[in-house]
C-alpha cells in the first residue's frame, strides 16, 4: 500500500483557495480574477490531455469556470477550487466525447511551429502526434490518471480523490496506462524497451 | 532487499512503472525509502530508471498549447459576480453577515409570515376595542338609565311606558 501527503495543487503564493472562494462567494471580483489566473492554464492543459483538441480544451475550461461562478449563488465548493474545477472539466470531457462517440484527440489542429529547424520541428511534431494518438487510445480512466499524475503533477492521493478511487486503484491505472503507452509508442522510440505484459 | 523502512525492491518495481522515473511524482511517504533502496544497487537502479525515464521524456514532448487570447478574454469577461453573490456581498458589508444568505432571507420571510398571521387576528381585536371604547359611554349611560328606570318603576314613579305617572 502506498501512502502520501497531498502536494499543493497551486504554485502561486497568493491567498489560499478557501479564502478566494469565500471572497468570490461574497461578490469580490478580484477573487474571481485570482481564481481564473491561478487555474486557467492548468485546467486548459488538463482538458487538452483528455480531449487532444486545443479548441475543445478551451471550451471545457471556460465552461468549468462558468459553472464555478454560478455555484457561488447556490452551492459553492469549499477548500480546493482546483480539485473542483478538474472534476468538472473531466465530467464535461466525458459528456462531450460520449455525445460525439469518438475517442479523445482523433481530430485536432497541429501545434504551432515555434522552434527553429524544420527537420527537428517535423520530428517533434511527429512525436507529439504519436503521443497524442497513444493517449487518445487509452481507456478514459487510464488517460485521466496519467493526465493528473504525469502532466498535472498531482500527488497520488489527490489524483485518487479526483477519480473517486483508492490510491491502489490509481496505481494500477497508472501502471496499465504507461504500459499501454509504451506499447503504442514503441515504434516511435526503440529505447522505450519491452513491455512486461499487456492489459488495458 | 528489505530496508528498515519496509521498502523493498518489489515495491520499487511497482512504483517506477506506475509513476515513472522522476521521484517528484512518487508517493511522498515512500520517496526517500525508494531512493534509499535504489542507491543500494546502482546498476539495477539505472536499468529501471532509464526505462521509465525514456517513456517520461516521450510523454513530456507532448506540450499543451497556450490558451488563446480570444479564450482568455472570454473567460476574463465572464469572471464577474452574479446577482446573488453581489447581494450577499452587500449583506456582508452592510450588516456584517457572513453566513448563508438563506438565513437572513428565511428570518425575513418568517417575520413577514408572522406579521400576516398577526394581521389577520389583530383587526378583529381592534374593532372590539374600538367598539367597546365607542360604546362604553352609551352603554354605561344606558345601564345607569335602565337601573334608574327600574328603581323608579319600583316606586311607581314611572308607568309601564316610562312616562311619569
Amino acid at each position: 500500500m502506498s501512502t502520501g501527503t497531498p502536494r499543493s495543487s497551486v504554485s502561486d503564493p497568493g491567498p489560499p483557495d478557501a479564502d478566494l472562494l469565500e471572497r468570490a462567494r461574497n461578490g469580490e471580483t478580484v477573487a474571481y480574477v485570482h481564481l481564473l489566473n491561478r487555474y486557467r492554464d492548468r485546467l486548459a492543459g488538463y482538458a487538452y490531455r483528455l480531449t487532444g483538441d486545443a479548441a475543445e480544451a478551451e471550451d471545457v475550461a471556460q465552461e468549468s469556470f462558468t459553472r464555478l461562478w454560478r455555484s457561488f449563488s447556490f452551492n459553492p465548493p469549499s477548500g480546493n477550487a482546483g480539485a473542483w474545477l478538474h472534476r468538472v472539466a473531466r465530467n464535461l470531457v466525458i459528456d462531450r466525447l460520449r455525445r460525439r462517440g469518438r475517442h479523445a484527440g482523433a481530430p485536432g489542429p497541429d501545434l504551432p511551429d515555434d522552434t527553429p529547424g524544420a527537420e527537428e520541428d517535423a520530428q517533434r511534431r511527429d512525436t507529439q502526434t504519436r503521443v497524442r494518438a497513444a493517449m487518445a487510445m487509452l481507456p478514459e480512466r487510464q488517460r485521466a490518471a496519467i493526465a493528473l499524475v504525469h502532466y498535472q503533477h498531482l500527488s497520488n492521493i489527490d489524483a485518487a480523490a479526483q477519480l473517486d478511487i483508492s490510491v491502489e486503484a490509481l496505481e494500477s491505472l497508472l501502471a496499465r496506462g504507461r504500459r499501454n503507452l509504451r506499447d503504442a509508442l514503441r515504434a516511435e522510440r526503440e529505447d522505450l524497451g519491452p513491455t512486461e505484459g499487456s492489459g488495458s | 532487499m528489505t530496508e528498515r523502512t519496509g521498502m523493498t525492491w518489489t515495491r520499487v518495481e511497482e512504483i517506477l512503472p506506475a509513476y515513472g522515473a522522476d521521484p517528484a511524482r512518487w508517493p511522498d511517504a515512500e520517496r526517500a525509502a525508494a531512493e534509499a533502496v535504489l542507491a543500494t544497487d546502482p546498476a539495477r537502479a539505472r536499468t529501471l530508471l532509464e526505462r521509465e525515464r525514456s517513456l517520461d521524456q516521450t510523454l513530456d514532448s507532448w506540450a499543451a498549447p497556450a490558451v488563446s487570447e480570444k479564450a482568455r478574454a472570454s473567460m476574463a469577461t465572464a469572471a464577474t459576480p452574479g446577482f446573488i453573490s453581489r447581494v450577499r456581498g452587500a449583506f456582508n458589508a452592510g450588516i456584517g453577515w457572513r453566513g448563508p444568505l438563506w438565513q437572513p432571507a428565511g428570518a425575513f420571510a418568517c417575520a413577514l409570515l408572522l406579521g400576516m398571521v398577526a394581521g389577520g387576528a389583530v383587526p378583529a381585536t381592534a374593532i372590539d376595542i374600538a367598539g367597546f371604547t365607542d360604546l362604553d359611554p352609551a352603554a354605561e349611560a344606558y345601564g345607569e338609565t335602565a337601573e334608574l328606570e327600574d328603581l323608579l318603576s319600583d316606586f311607581d314613579i314611572l308607568d309601564a311606558e316610562g312616562d311619569p305617572s
